[in-house]
């Protein structure tokens, strides 16, 4: 059975649109009414001459009993292909529709040795939303990447797309140098304990029993926010964004330092960190207080703090190295994942985003490096982060991760701590 | 004299050593020259991190730690906690391995570390003990200016504003990149980078801040100025005529009006690179995919600016695809010339492509050397600022076309 994206040279008109659509139809699916089934129609595999308009045409018009009471929809693909996704309760009329269609190309090779079957047929694939819904969703999220990518923007069209983003009133006005200076004033005297969120990173061994490796400690930036400048959007500069988690980090370290959570030094913890702060008084202030069992405390660096001054990363990572810290690549994309090896720059931990595309790439080119990247650096590790479904864990495992980290891994630790 | 005092550590020193020269007892006394490392590599906190990595040994009384007036770092060792000590100079010279003070001199003599038995050379280390502590108690205190306070958000507002108005003509600077024939040797100019004096702008717009202290506020600094770069580089009299011309950008400064409309005021042919810094690719870096297919579609290039030998070792940089590729000219490349690893320099450009790297601040005949040598052929720095004069000027192929 094939789900592969397929992309014709002459892409149907509405294919992009539709693709699009159906992606945003599958997501927005609730579990509750997955009472359905799904029809891949291959008309792309139909001989050329019965491909025209109206052949294509008629493929839609034998599901109209179902289109015009809206117990279907049809969504067409780039390469002409029909998606049908109909009520069960209609199973039976979708599959007369098809009998039709069978009958209609029974002189197509694809379709002569099978004309008498709606279900087992080459011209079509049937699925259950319920049983195949994460499938479907990988089909549609792969398909909607690809359209995507092979429209190329101009400047104009980039420009424009990037002034529209700043102007949008729901991500609140950008961040000024002087709303910034307010933000740090603010943040001196807020008390951050009502801000700050723990988040475990388990193993999951073979037989799929999570164990806490350890616990993250961070602040709800978004939270935060709210409080402070409900009204400023923080990340749309990111070089005062970055200025701010600066101070931010100052502020976390010394509340930890003060708390003598013993919890906390027990299972080992990470904080996040930028270079600039682990060669700050501050930072050596809390190493006072942690370096004795310092084993259990990783420091979560962003990768682009990094390489702005490779040589203070480098003195910081050997100091802290040295002082027995472990160090993790934090906040990497996709994208930015293969930049971060964790050999290279002499790491323990690299922390992925868990994305939903990641879910098309397994069996893909791109999945499989992706899958040796990951081997091949068994000793830096990868931990992939966010992951809010047991999709996105079946996924991480397939691609050779071992270590988790997200809001559906906080709900099986409940159990184990 | 009280622990205040000017030279109470090295008078202290001075006192212990004295005292101990009768009853030795396998005792050795080190010297860490920190005072000579680059300013750079010698923040006080640097200093502090040093000075902590000898604490614990402090505890077991083996080890007597002296935090001298000019930052250098002595200490009395007895002979248990000797190897422990040399262990931890070991990973301090690895801490400031790019420091020129970790290589040895010409005769081959460290110049970072002094060690002085007590058994056998007491008297040259009182002497020298003694040196320091004259030197300690002449340095004046606060002889000179005192630095410029770091720029603060609050402040920042005002000198963008400033900046935005200032006529900055007065500050574009440039600098050739040039092309040496590989056989021949001569010298063409290959583009010409042009770039704000920060220095000197600074001097007008915030003469009360040091702008570079927080390298975050810099970098949202740099957003104006790169606006009010893209207003006026074409007036300088270099940019006329010059087929390609780079400038140093922000990634999202590509995708304003103000940059397109630069674009449309260049000369027909004119060919446009846009050096970008690693720290923005990684913070931005679908907007580097956008950039790099944009600005190639257009006919233009990125270079990836400001290569250091450890960004190099860190970073894949041919897996990120630029069109261009500076690397700074450091000796220390010449250490990474091991083609057996795969973090070797000349691995690392060949990776690259070598036709594709620039080699920036050469400031010897040796830098050149290794590049050609290394395939490269592209140079930029002030020993080829002579080669400036020597060059042919640009071939006006911008002009020739238009004819």
């Amino acid at each position: 059975m094939s789900m592969e994206p397929q992309i014709g040279t002459a892409a149907h008109p509405l294919g992009a649109s539709h693709e699009a659509r159906f992606l945003d139809d599958l997501k927005s699916l609730d579990p509750g009414s997955r009472d359905r089934g799904v029809i891949r129609l291959h008309l792309s595999r139909l001989l050329p001459e019965n491909r025209d308009k109206d052949s294509l045409r008629n493929a839609e018009t034998v599901f109209e009993d179902l289109t015009r009471t809206r117990t279907a929809q049809l969504y067409r693909m780039r390469n002409s292909d029909l998606m049908v996704v109909f009520e069960n309760h209609e199973t039976a009329t979708a599959e007369r529709a098809m009998l039709k269609l069978l009958k209609l190309w029974e002189r197509d090779p694809l379709i002569a040795k099978f004309k008498s079957d709606a279900r087992k047929n080459r011209l079509s694939n049937w699925f259950d939303m319920k049983s195949d819904y994460d499938k479907l969703l990988t089909f549609a999220m792969r398909q909607a990447a690809s359209s995507e990518k092979s429209v190329r923007k101009t400047l104009p069209e980039l420009i424009a797309a990037r002034e529209l983003l700043r102007n949008s009133p729901e991500r609140g006005t950008p961040l000024t140098p002087t709303e910034l200076g307010k933000a740090e004033d603010a943040l001196a005297r807020v008390d951050l304990s009502s801000f700050t969120r723990r988040q475990p990173v388990c193993a999951f061994v073979e037989d799929g029993k999570p164990e806490i490796v350890f616990t993250e400690v961070f602040v709800s930036i978004a939270d935060l926010r709210e409080t402070l400048m409900p009204r400023t959007n923080l990340t749309s500069n990111p070089w005062l964004f970055q200025r701010f988690t600066q101070t931010l980090d100052r502020r976390v370290m010394a509340q930890i330092a003060r708390r003598e959570d013993r919890t906390l030094v027990r299972d080992g913890f990470s904080i996040n960190v930028n270079v600039s702060t682990v060669l700050s008084e501050e930072f050596l202030s809390f190493d006072d207080d942690f370096a004795p069992s310092s084993q259990d405390v990783v420091l979560e660096m962003r990768l682009e703090d990094m390489f702005a001054d490779p040589g203070s990363f480098a003195f910081a990572r050997d100091f802290v190295t040295e002082r027995g810290y472990r160090v993790c690549i934090d906040g990497l994309s996709l994208e930015t994942f293969p930049f971060a090896d964790p050999n290279r720059l002499g790491v323990t931990y690299a922390k992925l985003s868990w994305a939903q595309e990641m879910g098309a790439f397994i069996g893909t080119e791109q999945g499989q490096r992706f899958k040796e990247m990951i081997r091949e650096r068994k000793k830096g590790r990868t931990i992939l982060a966010r992951c809010d479904s047991e999709a996105a864990v079946k996924v991480g495992q397939q691609l050779g991760i071992t270590l988790f980290q997200g809001r559906y891994i906080d709900a099986l630790a409940r159990g184990i701590r | 004299m009280n622990q205040g005092a000017r030279g109470y550590q090295e008078t202290l020193l001075v006192d212990t050593l004295d005292r101990m020269r009768r009853n030795p007892e396998g005792r050795k006394v080190v010297h860490l020259r920190l005072s000579k490392l680059l300013p750079a590599n010698r923040t006080p906190v640097r200093i502090k991190i040093v000075t902590r990595m000898f604490r614990t040994l402090e505890s077991g009384r083996q080890v007597q730690i002296f935090s001298l007036t000019n930052d250098d770092l002595a200490m009395i060792v007895g002979g248990g906690a000797q190897r422990d000590v040399n262990n931890i100079i070991h990973r301090i010279r690895k801490l400031f391995e790019g420091d020129p003070l970790t290589l040895d001199d010409d005769q081959g003599n460290d110049r970072f570390v002094v060690w002085y038995d007590l058994q056998l050379d007491a008297a040259m280390a009182i002497h020298a003990a003694q040196q320091l502590r004259q030197e300690a108690q002449g340095t004046q205190p606060d002889a000179t200016a005192p630095p410029l306070p770091t720029v603060t958000p609050a402040a920042l507002d005002e000198i963008h504003k400033k900046l935005a108005f200032l006529n900055v003509v007065p500050f574009v600077r440039d600098q050739v990149a040039i092309r040496l024939d590989a056989e021949t040797k001569a010298p063409s100019i290959e583009f010409y980078e042009f770039f704000l004096s920060v220095g000197d702008l600074q001097r007008v717009v915030a003469p009360n801040w040091n702008l570079f202290g927080d390298r975050s506020l810099f970098q949202d600094l740099s957003r104006t100025m790169d606006l009010r770069m893209l207003d006026i580089v074409l007036r300088h009299p270099d940019a006329r005529g010059a087929p390609t011309l780079s400038l140093n950008l922000n990634l999202e400064t590509i995708f304003t009006p103000a940059f397109a409309s630069f674009l449309e005021r260049l000369e027909q042919g004119q060919k446009v690179i846009i050096e970008v810094q690693a720290v923005d690719l990684l913070t931005n870096f679908n907007m580097y995919l956008d950039a790099r297919n944009v600005l190639s579609s257009m006919g233009h290039a990125v270079l990836i600016d400001g290569l250091s030998t450890s960004a190099l070792a860190m970073l894949d940089v041919a897996l990120m695809k630029p069109d261009y590729a500076k690397i700074i000219w450091a000796p220390e490349l010449l250490d990474m010339m091991d083609p057996a690893t795969n973090q070797s320099a000349a691995f690392i450009v060949h990776n690259i492509g070598a036709e594709k790297v620039i080699l920036s601040r050469c400031d010897s005949a040796n830098a050149l050397q290794w590049g050609l040598k290394t395939g490269i052929s592209v140079f930029q720095g002030h020993f080829l600022d002579a080669y400036r004069k020597k060059a042919p000027a640009p071939q006006a192929r911008a002009n020739r076309l238009k004819q």
